[in-house]
């Protein structure tokens, strides 16, 4: 039998009901948050073990707070109110702002959840790739401990959260001091509404016109966001301009490996890509920080 | 199966509500409001489009169960007084459809951007309309009819 059939749908009042819930059913529940992405998965017949969907709305995890340390926004914030939150005016966390115009369309953003964003762990996302970028950590509540995963460790490979036994997403974490970074995230799609063929995001320490450090990220290259460090480290110490650019496009032969290759580019086609989007991506990272 | 009871069109419904059921399931199938049409059903076309709290939801990928205690508005929820309402006044003055399936989706994606928005440049109302296909007007019609709201609202003021 490969249909959807759960014969439970639970909303926990608490963190730790909700742990447990996940404990009891282990593998034959899931969280749902949009139900965007469950929708999809089963629809295809990839759900068909589950007997139990937690619901986190009970939790209070639809906000997006602006703590001493921490932009904390919690997993049940859609993605519409996220765009619309004021930690993202006034062009702070830019290339967060740019990731979310790119998602469409409406219908999606008014349903869809940052938790769920991050915890599909599909590579042609673009929420995942900007948070990378600026260095956001994946908030775990489990049945004894909260602890908190580094975006690009969370997300451990296609479809594969690192979600141990009982834990759910309650929130994501940007530290505060990439709030003030130059950082911006370009998509390139087939169409207006489709995932990305290739997408890009930076985010650039920008000090007296000179690049400290740079955090460079491409999605849809490989099974997860990929860190780009030697393009990164091709920026360091460079001038914010375009004369900076080359050295590190030149980065992305070797950096950028063997793409994926699919029905919508072979590997090769996204690699061209990814250098246009990095220049793109640079540009317009360098015009807001004011290189 | 659970009870779960949702609003529709500002009526509290209490329907019987299994994990798997989807809101385009329960409005065609439990509560007979069939003005909500189901296409694609994988999400894309905007066919089944309905407002959830006020907001544009595919509602063939809304599980029914996210809509317990809330407020969901369908095209059946613009004509309470027995009138067109004044986007459906404004497609049929416009010839804005043709086979007319695709058409309460337009209406409530363009509601819920004009509840939210009452002045729209061009630009917000083609991004508010992305997720709704139209395989017969080409969409001239339907953003000539959108559009002539909004300039309809600058003659008064
Ligand atoms: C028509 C369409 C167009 C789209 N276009 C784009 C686009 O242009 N760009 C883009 O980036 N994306 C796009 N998407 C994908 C969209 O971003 C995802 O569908 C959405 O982010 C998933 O969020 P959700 O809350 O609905 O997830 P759900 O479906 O609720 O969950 C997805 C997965 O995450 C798990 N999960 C959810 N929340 C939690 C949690 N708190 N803790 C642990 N696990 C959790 C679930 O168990 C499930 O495995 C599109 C989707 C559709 C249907
Ligand atoms: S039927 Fe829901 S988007 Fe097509
Ligand atoms: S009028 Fe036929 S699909 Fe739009």
């Amino acid at each position: 039998m490969s249909e959807f059939s759960p014969k439970h749908y639970f909303r926990p009042e608490t963190a730790s009901e909700a742990s447990q819930t996940l404990a009891r059913y282990k593998d034959r529940s899931i969280v749902i948050g949009g139900g965007t992405v469950i929708y999809e998965l089963a629809q295809r017949g990839l759900l068909s073990d589950v007997e139990a969907l937690v619901d986190l709305t009970r939790l209070s995890l639809d906000q997006v707070k602006d703590g001493e340390k921490f932009l904390s926004i919690g997993a049940n914030v859609s993605l519409s109110y996220l765009q619309e939150s004021a930690a993202l005016r006034e062009g702070r966390l830019a290339c967060i702002g740019d990731a979310l115009k790119e998602i469409r369309p409406i219908q999606v953003k008014n349903l869809a959840t940052v938790g769920g964003a991050v915890s599909s762990c599909i590579p042609f996302f673009d929420l995942p790739v900007a948070l990378a970028s600026v260095g956001a950590n994946v908030e775990l509540n489990g049945p004894h401990a909260v602890r908190s995963v580094p975006i690009l460790e969370f997300q451990r490979d296609f479809l594969q959260p690192d979600l141990r036994e009982g834990e759910f997403v309650s929130a994501v974490l940007i530290p505060r001091q990439m709030a003030s970074r130059a950082s911006a995230f370009s998509k390139f799609a087939l169409t207006g509404d489709d995932w990305a063929t290739v997408n890009c995001a930076c985010s650039l320490e920008i000090a007296k016109g000179i690049i400290r450090e740079a955090r460079i990220v491409f999605g849809a290259i490989a099974s997860k966001p990929l860190l780009a460090e030697r393009c990164g480290a091709a920026l360091m110490n460079r001038r914010a301009e375009a004369a900076a650019i080359p050295k590190a496009i030149e980065t992305l032969d070797g950096e950028l490996g063997e793409p994926i290759s699919d029905h919508r580019a072979s590997s090769s086609y996204r690699k061209r890509v990814a250098k246009l989007l990095l220049q793109t991506t640079l540009e317009r990272a360098f015009e807001r920080g004011g290189g | 199966m659970e009870r779960v009871r949702i609003n529709v069109n500002e009526i509290d419904h209490e329907v019987e509500v299994e994990p798997w059921m989807t809101l385009n399931f329960v409005l065609r199938e439990k509560l007979a409001l069939t003005g909500t049409k189901k296409g694609c059903d994988t999400g894309g076309c905007g066919a089944c489009t309905v407002l959830l709290d006020g907001r544009a939801v595919y509602s063939c990928m809304t599980y029914a169960m996210k809509a317990e205690g809330r407020r969901v508005t369908t095209i059946e929820g613009l004509t309470g007084d027995g009138n067109l309402d004044r986007i459906q006044t404004a497609y049929a003055e416009h010839y804005a459809l043709q086979c007319g399936y695709c058409t309460p989706g337009f209406i409530m994606s363009t509601k819920a951007l004009f509840d939210a928005n009452p002045d729209p440049l061009e630009e917000e109302i083609k991004e508010a309309l992305v997720g709704n296909l139209c395989r017969c007007t080409g969409y001239a019609k339907i953003l000539e009819a959108t559009l002539s709201m909004k300039q309809k609202r600058k003659g008064r003021t």
